[in-house]
């Protein structure tokens, strides 16, 4: 059973923003929303600048998912945190809860109040019919039905996002800090994401089916 | 050596957090541009460069919002419905056991004007806004919960759609009615040195005795300052930061603001079940009061006499002013 | 006075009900999302619900991001 996660390896990141602009383009995302985005540590400093590119990391036990007063939020088979957008009032309590700030609001009428949360989809579209247009225009491209991983991930130049089935992720991620040495602390949010939660949940189901 | 046992913590901390079992020594030492220090401070939440100006602050992992959560999902909500049920319950004992307080003597037919007409007003403005503020708050806290489960996903989406755009947009409205209503009524609600009789016989609550007082008793009082003020001014400021986004404030801000708004409306809410059954159902021509702003004068002498006194004095006319007049001063 | 006292025991219970246990984690289970079904990724066209062959592909697609087993050896 896959369990999708992403993986940005810092010591890799060259902040180029092609998963931004990939991830605009294929889904083109409405101006002013931005599903994933490049965070630079130390900019600037020589030696220490690190950055890493971040979007909802489809969270393990999901604090939008708790915190959404209508619960539009739910979880695929495959461990991907997708949301109804027709049932979502724009509160922004998900944005409140989010450690990784994915959730996303366009400001829509008076006052600009928040209009319907858009956020990353790991490019598996929403409840709508698989590949449909009401799905993209809503949630954008549906690749996994596709059979293919989110694009971010795919095209990124350096290898360092990195999307997929979590053990595979952690293999490969494993090999490299093995080949360079270090400790794996450059590996930043996979325990925010993926720790308690998922642990939790997998002992009281009796583990992972 | 404390580097390399720091370092073989970290292995096995991540080691752990990948779930792979122990991984072989690396076979090169801590390479050259090891920036330990650098993650620990985004672990710690300290403020990052973005490329992009994205509506979200400058942050990678933001453990505060976990936090909420956890204030949000779990006292708030539980206590406050608590709360909120207890003084319901609370109430009904109340009135089973206490009854409804009457007039002991018979009314006289003769009129006292009690609040004026922008008075009266500004006290239905602040009230109808408040009733429909506490129901759409109350759905968007507990209608997962409670409402779902009755009318079902796809119209407890479209209630709340309308509870969120009717509590921001009338939001500001009750915060404003409150400012006026706070500057009319402040001044005789200030402390008279009666109040302490009431305080001395808890108002005769429970006892049925008539304490005299004022324009408004010290029960009152504790209305006008811990309910109208105080969480008034609570809920409508931090209510204002959240109706308002865009005006610099972050997410950390709007969670203190959540947090206090939400704990505040409950207790407000909880004060003013008080509020209500009194100047309602609890006691005999208290609603006529508000409703006509005019009270009998039996009802004026039994609950308010010194201000009955005065109004009397005064030729009963105008609305009654006791100008903060000590009672062994007018008497 | 009994009543009084009545009152004093009732409000006694109700406000230490109200310190009951609350949890001080919250943990997400299942999930209480009753809206509209979503079907799953192996049922689109492309894959017609064959479960096995979705979940291999996206496996040897994840191995595609990594190059340490293209590279020869060092």
């Amino acid at each position: 059973m896959a369990r999708m996660k992403f993986l940005c390896d810092t010591e890799r990141c060259i902040e180029c923003n092609g998963c931004v602009t990939a991830c605009k383009n294929e889904h083109e995302v409405p101006w002013g929303i931005q599903r994933r985005r490049v965070v630079t540590i130390n900019d600037g400093v020589v030696g220490q600048e690190k950055s890493m590119s971040v979007a909802c990391m489809h969270c393990s036990d999901a604090p939008c998912m708790a915190v959404c007063p209508v619960d539009v939020f739910y979880r695929t088979e495959d461990g991907v945190v997708l949301h109804d957008k027709d049932a979502c009032i724009g509160c922004g309590y998900c944005f409140y809860a989010c450690p990784f700030g994915a959730p996303q609001f366009p400001q829509e009428g008076a006052f600009g109040q928040r209009g319907k949360m858009d956020k990353c989809t790991f490019c598996a579209g929403g409840p709508e019919a698989d590949g449909s247009d009401a799905e993209f225009e809503k949630y954008g491209r549906n690749r996994l039905a596709e059979g293919k991983l989110p694009l971010c991930a795919e095209m990124c130049s350096t290898k360092a996002l990195l999307g997929g089935d979590g053990t595979a992720l952690a293999d490969i991620f494993r090999e490299r800090v093995v080949r360079r040495g270090g400790t794996g602390a450059e590996l930043i949010g996979w325990n925010t994401a993926y720790g308690g939660g998922e642990q939790k949940r997998e002992q009281t189901r009796g583990g992972d089916k | 050596m404390c580097a390399h046992l720091i370092v073989m913590l970290r292995t096995a901390l991540l080691a752990a957090v990948l779930g792979l079992g122990w991984i072989a020594a690396p076979a090169v030492s801590a390479p050259p541009d090891n920036n330990a220090d650098v993650y620990r401070a985004v672990r710690e939440g300290s403020a990052q460069s973005i490329t992009f100006t994205a509506p979200a602050d400058q942050m990678l992992i933001q453990s505060e919002g976990q936090t909420w959560r956890q204030w949000r999902n779990g006292p708030i909500t539980q206590i406050g419905g608590w709360v909120l049920a207890g003084v319901f319950i609370a109430l009904v004992l109340f009135r089973l056991i206490r009854g409804k307080i009457k007039l002991e003597g018979p009314p006289t037919g003769r009129l006292i004007q009690r609040f004026t007409t922008v008075e009266r007003m500004t006290h239905w403005t602040v009230a109808g806004t408040f009733v429909l503020l506490a129901l759409t708050g109350l759905t968007l806290l507990f209608g997962k919960h409670v409402v779902i489960p009755l009318i079902g996903y796809s119209a407890f989406s479209w209630l709340a759609a309308l509870a969120k755009n009717v509590h921001n947009f009338i939001g500001p409205l009750f915060f404003a009615a409150t400012l006026v209503m706070i500057a009319l009524f402040v001044r005789d609600n200030l402390w008279q040195s009666i109040d302490a009789l009431w305080i001395r016989k808890a108002g005769g609550l429970l006892s049925g005795e008539h304490v005299p007082s004022w324009r408004f008793n010290f029960g009152e009082k504790t209305w006008f300052w811990l309910g109208v003020t105080g969480l008034g001014l609570l809920v409508g400021i931090t209510g204002l930061v959240l109706d308002f986004p865009g005006y610099g404030q972050i997410r950390q801000d709007m969670q203190l603001a959540h947090i206090l708004h939400a704990s505040g409306a409950l207790i407000f809410m909880a004060l003013s079940l008080g509020h209500i059954y009194i100047g309602s159902v609890g006691m005999e021509g208290a609603l006529e009061s508000m409703k006509t702003g005019y009270v009998d004068e039996t009802w004026a002498k039994e609950h308010h006499e010194y201000w009955y006194r005065e109004a009397k004095g005064a030729t009963g006319a105008a609305p009654a002013a006791p100008t903060g007049a000590r009672p062994s001063g007018a008497h | 006075m009994n009543a009084t006292r009545t009152v004093i025991l009732i409000g006694a219970a109700l406000a230490l009900a109200a310190c009951s246990e609350a949890p001080q984690v919250t943990h997400y289970e299942a999930g209480t999302y009753s809206g509209k079904p979503d079907t799953r990724p192996w049922e689109s066209a492309a894959y017609g619900g064959d479960k096995a062959k979705w979940e291999s592909d996206m496996r040897a697609r994840a191995r595609k991001q990594t190059e340490i087993g293209r590279m020869p050896p060092s």
